[in-house]
């Protein structure tokens, strides 16, 4: 008897940039770093996912500012891919993005066999907006409760408490340090932490691999551990290159 | 009393994810035919997936000590009580009594095997972490139980499917699930476990239970259904096709380890599935795997084609042997060993034998490879290097080398040419087929013969 008419695919991993594109932004190059930096870091994530077939990363983008906006809607090919650079100016509507983001991680749209997403927040300061509100209304999403979440702080004006809430708590395991949000002083350093969410992360998060549900006493087991971070940023606080935001 | 249910079969597979990155095949599956108290045939079908990443590194014997465990935890029900012994009650055992029971015996066998091997760290059950899916089939009820992220769907003689049972858990999503390591795992049995009774003529049906690995890599549930269909409509014929067509699934849809487990209640087309003989006197009831059997759970398993049923036919072997005054081992080594005791058809030896012929027939395609790298044991045995007596009484430990000593052909007083040039000279291999050896076992071997040389050249 034949194999039957059915349809075979890959699982959709969505990973998906927030970024601050408030007015302090355009001071010392951050924003045309990031660009550079999320641009640079799309041909590898491109081999991540060729040496990956059976996870389907698509790409999205949001921007906040003044208000929060997709930048990138659709869910795109990371192959298909071209970044148009972000435009600084603004506010920081924090809150409002990860609102945005929850409406997307809904089932639906959010596929039920999808892998578990990847967010990465980056921002250079304090949230303008109901961050709390906003923050609350991802976490009640199961698949945010299930992503990888990443932040990375741009310089020192960086509000390093909210990031923390946004990425959870995890205590530190035996040869690891508690997870803390990635900062970022220099364009550098900005390069290396977009290069490793985009490949190492990526490749972690394609990796079919089921785990332990959450359970009262291990709430973090249930999420994909995180790989290493490259040898010469092992410490998120230890920066790379002259401090220059 | 008529049993309905044919004999499950179950194939598990490495998915492409795990192979490209050198990890084991984490699934396990397990198929087995049982007698309750009474005698009555109970058919048994268990799949289990373990967990990935390093913090579930044992996860591959996880899995395969849960099909165990739910195995013996079954047989042992079975033995104190028929299931007609009020189905309440069974329904209670399915989701209470059996879970503690597989959740504590699971603990103890995974801290077993970590004290007979140690590894780095002190030992934690989530080492082993585990799904466990069960489905227990007798001539009154079927049921089912476990916990984790498995499916179950019953297939109508017409091809309809419908998806009977998935994990539900709130905590459960993308690739978490409950697991056997959890401390609170017999709990979450309950939720996932039901009893259903068969009605007096319940009409052909099958039953799907298989891993997340499948439904994952279907585009959408109606794919997966209509997947699961073909797996159960295939019929005789999977048992050919099954491995393959695991091998597709995972390599164009989510690349995870996948697992099947199909149960039958009366083929389409076919008569009820007659009755087994009874068990000799002398033979325990509920038949327990021993650990050679045990091993094979994780292999691919056939769905007997108009043969009998394993243990039917080491029944049916055993009696008859037993009436000639021979054991199985005089059956199958007539020229090379004198008449041997008695064997009970309940050997280890002989169960491992059987075991390993339901195997190799039901992986047709890869018969000549399994068998190619036994090539120096076959060369061996023709030179006269390897005693095939002393093979074929460590059939438990290591039953293919026995069935290839087994098949050993006559030496030919004739023969001048190199043996590689000319076929085996008697037919010792009709031996194996008293095994229940496939048309395409025995061509692989004829294959290996024709390859060994008899002299060095």
């Amino acid at each position: 008897m034949p194999f039957p008419d059915v349809k075979l695919a890959n699982r959709p991993l969505h990973f998906l940039y927030l970024c601050d594109c408030s007015g302090s932004m355009a001071a010392s190059g951050k924003m045309q770093a990031l660009n550079q930096a999320i641009r640079q870091s799309l041909p590898g994530m491109a081999a991540v996912a060729r040496d990956n077939p059976e996870a389907r990363v698509l790409v999205r983008a949001v921007r906040f500012a003044d208000h929060a906006a997709w930048h990138i809607e659709t869910p795109t090919p990371v192959d298909q891919l071209e970044w148009r650079d972000l435009q600084a100016g603004g506010i920081t509507a924090m809150g409002e993005a990860l609102k945005l983001v929850a409406a997307a991680l809904q089932t639906p749209p959010m596929e039920v066999r999808a892998l578990p997403p990847v967010l990465v927040l980056i921002s250079d300061g304090q949230p303008t907006d109901d961050f709390a509100a906003g923050l609350e209304a991802l976490l009640r999403v199961p698949w945010a409760q299930k992503a990888v979440r990443l932040a990375i702080a741009l310089g020192h004006d960086a509000d390093l408490e909210v990031l923390q809430r946004f990425i959870g708590t995890e205590p530190a395991t035996a040869g690891r340090s508690p997870r803390r949000p990635l900062q970022a002083s220099n364009a550098t350093s900005l390069a290396q932490y977009i290069q490793w969410a985009s490949t190492a992360v990526v490749g972690a998060a394609s990796m079919p691999a089921s785990r332990v549900s959450e359970t009262p006493l291990e709430p973090a087991a249930g999420n994909i551990p995180l790989p290493d971070l490259p040898p010469t940023v092992l410490d998120p606080t230890d920066d790379v290159g002259p401090l220059v935001w | 009393m008529v049993n309905r249910w044919a004999a499950p079969i179950a194939a598990s597979r490495a998915g492409a994810a795990h192979l490209r990155a050198g990890r084991p095949c984490q699934d396990a599956a397990l198929c087995r035919e049982l007698r309750d108290a009474e005698g009555q045939p109970v058919m048994l079908m268990a799949v289990a997936d373990g967990h990935g990443g390093r913090r579930y590194r044992r996860s591959e014997v996880g899995s395969r000590l849960a099909c165990e465990t739910a195995l013996a935890v079954v047989a042992d029900a079975l033995a104190a009580a028929p299931p007609g012994d009020g189905e309440g009650a069974w329904s209670r055992w399915l989701a209470h009594d059996l879970p503690e029971a597989v959740q504590c015996r699971w603990l103890e066998a995974v801290q077993d095997h970590w004290q007979s091997d140690p590894g780095e760290g002190d030992f934690e059950p989530l080492l082993y972490g585990s799904t466990l899916g069960l489905v227990v089939m007798t001539t009154l009820w079927w049921g089912h139980t476990g916990l984790g992220d498995w499916d179950l769907v019953r297939v109508e003689a017409d091809g309809r499917a419908r998806l009977l049972q998935e994990e539900n858990e709130p905590t459960a999503l993308g690739e978490a699930t409950c697991s056997l390591c959890q401390p609170q795992a017999a709990s979450l049995f309950a939720r996932r476990a039901a009893l259903h009774p068969l009605a007096p003529d319940p009409g052909d049906f099958a039953l799907v239970l298989c891993t997340d690995g499948i439904r994952k890599s279907c585009a959408t549930d109606s794919d997966f259904l209509t997947l699961a269909a073909w797996l159960a409509g295939s019929g005789a014929e999977a048992a050919g096709v099954l491995p393959e067509a695991l091998d597709r699934i995972s390599r164009e849809g989510s690349g995870d380890d996948v697992t099947v487990a199909i149960g039958r209640a009366a083929a389409p087309g076919e008569p009820p599935v007659p009755l087994p003989a009874p068990p000799a006197a002398a033979e325990t009831p509920v038949v327990t795997p021993s650990p050679a059997q045990a091993a094979q759970a994780s292999l691919p398993r056939p769905r007997p084609q108009r043969r009998r049923p394993a243990i039917g036919r080491a029944v049916a072997i055993g009696l008859a042997l037993a009436a000639a005054g021979a054991g199985w081992l005089a059956l199958v080594w007539p020229r090379t060993q004198p008449p041997p005791q008695v064997a009970a058809p309940t050997s280890p030896g002989l169960r491992a034998a059987l075991a390993e012929v339901e195997r190799l027939c039901g992986q047709p395609a890869s018969l000549p490879l399994e068998l190619r790298r036994r090539r120096d044991l076959f060369v061996a045995l023709r030179q006269g290097r390897q005693d095939p007596a002393r093979l074929k009484a460590a059939a438990a430990t290591d039953p293919l080398a026995a069935l290839i000593a087994a098949d050993l052909p006559a030496a030919d007083p004739t023969e001048e040419k190199p043996a590689a040039a000319k076929l085996p000279a008697a037919n010792p291999r009709r031996n194996l087929q008293a095994l229940g050896a496939c048309p395409a076992l025995l061509e692989a071997l004829s294959r290996q013969w024709t390859l060994s040389p008899a002299t060095t050249p």
